[in-house]
């Protein structure tokens, strides 16, 4: 794989703080409060589009995982746990955001209401990703089992999805009306920064993770010669640790 | 702006730009290890 240059990707991350900084100004400066709820509600323009970003990584981990079950490639399996890392980090963003929420608008900062309680099961199997790969000591066997688990967790993000429509919600509503346009336009801006940065801390992860893979192939292949052809990998960098301002170079 | 408001950007983006931080310094722990070991490279 072709290396990004490391000033593009350093370019990359500054526009992306910028479209943060950005948003955050649109929403607190030009964005009218909403009437029932009042300036609370802005809270919502963070909450959905990481929401929406929460269910990528989770569907990016469970594409990688059937990928690495049916080619066996190390490289799937390195996307999959990236995606699942950040799956973990932007839903703990979806519960704390989704409980100040709750707790300024409706006065409770949690119920045990059907979308809630599968947020945070999301959540959690995502954190039992994590901790079942960390377990597991052969990088195939971790690989397999990791890939098995993350496909059968993802069968919760329907059901977060689906819950708030199909059963019944006293405090999470099914949708938020925006009845103003400029109400509609930050909540779309929003979501280009939110998006470029889980794309961006993907990367950066399945980076490190590719590096961490190919240095214990290059460690194995020190004690076992026939394997010291495999170590011969140039390590790809997308949006990694050269992104942003380090030292370049190959393994 | 209300504190609620406030409280909620405020946990969101120190949630996701602290851990691209973490990763930051977590890749530069790893091109300082290299170096150490005399990989020219600067790659873990």
């Amino acid at each position: 794989m072709n290396r990004i240059p490391s000033k593009l990707i350093r370019a990359y991350w500054i526009a992306v703080a910028m479209l943060f900084a950005g948003a955050s100004i649109l929403t607190a400066k030009y964005t009218p409060n909403e009437t029932s709820m009042g300036v609370v509600q802005k809270i919502f323009y963070l909450h959905l589009p990481v929401a929406i970003n929460t269910f990528l990584a989770c569907l990016v981990a469970f594409v990688a995982s059937i990928a690495y079950l049916w080619q066996r490639s190390a490289w799937w399996d390195d996307l999959a746990a990236a995606a699942g890392r950040i799956a973990v980090q932007l839903c703990a963003v979806v519960l704390a955001t989704g409980m100040i929420w709750g707790r300024s608008a409706w006065n409770v900062w949690w119920t045990w209401s059907p979308r809630l309680t599968f947020s945070l099961v999301l959540f959690f199997l995502y954190v039992v990703y994590l901790v079942i790969r960390s377990s597991i000591e052969g990088r195939e066997r971790r690989a397999v089992i990791g890939s098995v688990y993350a496909i059968i967790a993802f069968l919760d993000v329907p059901l977060v999805w689906l819950s708030a429509r199909l059963l019944p919600d006293y405090i999470h509503p099914g949708n938020v009306s925006l009845p103003e346009l400029a109400m509609k336009i930050t909540l779309a801006v929003w979501f280009a920064p939110v998006t470029l940065l889980t794309v961006g801390l993907i990367a950066t992860r399945f980076d490190l993770n590719r590096a961490q893979s190919l240095a214990a192939i290059s460690k194995a292949a020190s004690r076992r010669p026939e394997i010291r052809s495999a170590s011969a990998v140039k390590v790809p960098t997308i949006l990694g640790p050269k992104a942003m301002g380090q030292t370049e170079g190959v393994l | 702006m209300n504190g609620y408001v406030i409280a909620a950007y405020a946990i969101g983006f120190a949630l996701m730009w602290g851990y691209a931080g973490l990763m930051w310094l977590e890749g530069r722990a790893a091109c300082r290890n290299a170096n150490s070991r005399g990989n020219a490279g600067g790659r873990p």
